[in-house]
């Protein structure tokens, strides 16, 4: 995950980190889906000209935090040093967090709730740091910090459906994915409620090795495994869709773009790995410094 | 051992006193954050969410979700208790429930526990159960709940960087935090008109900052704004009331000023005293102001009734009901187990171990 550049004695410490550079990456990628000229999902003008023409400063505040902390995550985790990168960073992924969840900003994360999401980039960056062998310690905190919080956000989140009393997500997804399972019968909440079952059993699994980590089972296997899983949520609702209308309408670069920034912004895919990576970083660096 | 509650930090150099990094380390005996206000501060924080899940239900003004149709008039235990006997069920009720419950009594155990990571596990799970139960639809309230928890890790970085010695990651969070303070104080306030008007319109800037000081430009003006009293008249807004009107913004602004003298190493000793006071006010003070305002609204709206005056427990019930509610909004009720849990993570990681 991260490689080491070598360096004076005096100099600070300077790391490579290829997890913030993926993540800025899709970060500036999805701005770019989200609005060019060509297939853009959201906008047919290029971001820059959005933030020259907006009018409403919430707006501009919101696209101009997105691309400088891809842009920056790019810079800085290509050759920044692990000494301020995590400040202006974490900084960053914390007023994203909360900016993106309005609806007037713009980039608008949809998909998740914020406590669900916080804790989908909490499991991200125990299990980036397990995979990459680090920090095992850290790793391990982080993870089970995150499947703590994803598990409690999902249980404290209820549906509240017409004469009916309300549902806890947790145990409404639970009891359908194990009747799924068995092959009972499930009733259909919503379209597509095969890949929401899909996705959130990911999740769930994912919070399991989370778990786990407590217990000492980790590793570079178990952090790959959680790793995967934790993509898979965030993929598999988008992806799915995205087959079915290959089947039906071909191949077109607009609705490739279309479901490709779906992930990315409104699922939160970009603002999650950007803040693990910030997370995996710092943590990173406190081992070091250990 | 490695230390993963430990924020990226310059290792502590030696040097001649200066910014707060620059402490030697070896030369100074171990520091822990100072021992009784923390224990107060822990069963403040432990008090309140009690008292937020007292407020929610209760037989005298019970209110927990009351237009969804929740009865919330009764005590919380009456919640898992049936006509045919005890009942578990899972819902909201019960979920908030148990979420105040345990943050509750982990805080107040904390408040008994000597400072140890033990603790600061505690005080931080007590954030994650609370935080996870209020935040999962922020609401319209975003950027004053981001500048919230914002400020809590600000105040946190800075209870630990003006110890001595500093340690390792308190600078780097105070100027994290202190960075993300400043962008929430001037990040753009939600347009009060939908955009579905006028989509291209200008929409003038309006931030927590800007209208904090202008509010104060016009207050300081040779023609103050006026308000209608109480009492049917037109009255001067004075300093206190701007003071009051902003109890959000204003301890946000200040505990920026605190954390950069912190970093010009000006802080000790009075910088963690200045910051637990600050940290306090934006806790308690919006709430108290709120809760304030709505007791003399409904005073003053039965007073031109037959009843013609609120009772005592009528009072005292408004009163707590108002003040529970502001306490959950923006997760104010969550700043102190984050600060304190934080902080004593960072403490206890200069501590050798047991």
């Amino acid at each position: 995950m991260n490689a080491r550049t070598p360096q004076s004695p005096e100099a600070a410490p300077r790391h490579r980190s290829t997890s913030l550079v993926i993540a800025g990456s899709l970060m500036l990628l999805a701005a770019l889906l989200r609005a060019n000229p060509w297939f853009g999902s959201a906008n047919t003008a290029w971001p820059w000209e959005i933030l020259l023409e907006s009018r409403s400063p919430l707006l501009t505040a919101n696209w101009s935090l997105w691309l400088g902390s891809g842009l920056l995550a790019v810079v800085l985790g290509l050759w920044g040093t692990q000494r301020w990168r995590g400040v202006l960073l974490g900084a960053a992924a914390l007023v994203l967090l909360f900016t993106c969840y309005s609806g007037l900003a713009g980039l608008m994360i949809e998909g998740h709730s914020a406590s669900l999401l916080a804790g989908a980039s909490l499991l991200l960056a125990g299990f980036m740091l397990q995979a990459a062998k680090r920090a095992r310690a850290a790793a391990s905190a982080l993870s089970a910090t995150g499947a703590l919080l994803a598990v409690w956000a999902l249980a404290c989140a209820f549906d509240y459906g017409a004469g009916v009393a309300p549902r806890s997500q947790l145990v409404l997804l639970s009891g359908d994915m194990l009747a799924r399972l068995t092959g009972g019968d499930v009733v259909l909440e919503r379209v597509n409620y095969d890949d929401d079952l899909a996705s959130y059993g990911a999740l769930l699994l994912a919070c399991l090795v989370g778990l786990l980590g407590l217990l000492r089972v980790r590793g570079t296997l178990a952090g790959g495994i959680g790793l995967a899983l934790v993509l898979l949520f965030f993929l598999v609702p988008p992806v799915a869709a995205y087959v079915r209308a290959l089947g039906v309408e071909g191949f077109d670069a607009l609705t490739l773009a279309k479901h490709a920034s779906q992930v990315l912004i409104p699922a939160g895919l970009s603002l999650a790995l950007l803040s693990a990576a910030v997370l995996a970083d710092l943590a990173y660096a406190a081992q070091e410094r250990a | 051992m490695s230390r993963p509650w430990n924020l990226a930090a310059p290792a502590p150099r030696p040097g001649l006193g200066g910014p707060a990094w620059d402490a030697p380390p070896a030369a100074e005996p171990e520091q822990a954050l100072p021992g009784w206000p923390t224990r107060v501060g822990f069963a403040l924080a432990g008090l309140l969410v009690l008292g937020v899940m007292f407020a929610n239900f209760n037989p005298s003004f019970g209110y927990f979700q009351q237009k969804r149709g929740f009865e919330a008039r009764r005590w919380p235990w009456e919640l898992f208790q049936g006509r045919d006997g005890p009942v578990l069920s899972w819902l909201p009720p019960q979920a908030f429930l148990i979420a105040m419950t345990l943050s509750g009594l982990a805080l107040v155990l904390c408040a008994f526990l000597q400072p140890s990571r033990t603790r600061a596990g505690l005080a931080l799970t007590a954030f994650v159960l609370t935080a996870g139960t209020l935040i999962a639809s922020p609401g319209e309230y975003l950027i004053v709940t981001g500048g919230s928890v914002a400020f809590a890790l600000l105040a946190a970085g800075v209870l630990c960087a003006a110890a001595r010695p500093c340690p390792a990651g308190a600078v780097r969070l105070v100027c994290a935090s202190g960075l993300a303070v400043l962008i929430f104080a001037f990040l753009p306030l939600h347009d009060a008109q939908p955009a579905e008007d006028d989509p291209l319109a200008s929409r003038p800037y309006r931030s927590l900052a800007t209208q904090t000081l202008e509010e104060l430009s016009n207050v300081l003006s040779e023609h103050p704004p006026e308000v209608m009293g109480n009492d049917g008249k037109a009255q001067a807004v004075s300093l206190l009331d701007w003071a009051r009107g902003n109890l959000i913004t204003l301890p946000m602004l200040l505990g920026l000023l605190v954390a950069v003298l912190v970093l010009l190493g000006l802080g000790r000793p009075w910088a963690p005293l200045a910051m637990g006071l600050l940290l306090l006010t934006a806790v308690l003070g919006p709430a108290w102001d709120h809760a304030t305002r709505q007791l003399q609204e409904a005073r003053f709206a039965l007073s031109h009734t037959v009843d013609g005056a609120l009772s005592s427990a009528d009072a005292l019930a408004t009163f707590a009901r108002n003040f529970s509610e502001a306490l959950l909004t923006v997760l104010r009720v969550a700043m102190l187990p984050l600060a304190l849990g934080l902080a004593e993570f960072l403490r206890a990681d200069r501590r050798p171990a047991a």
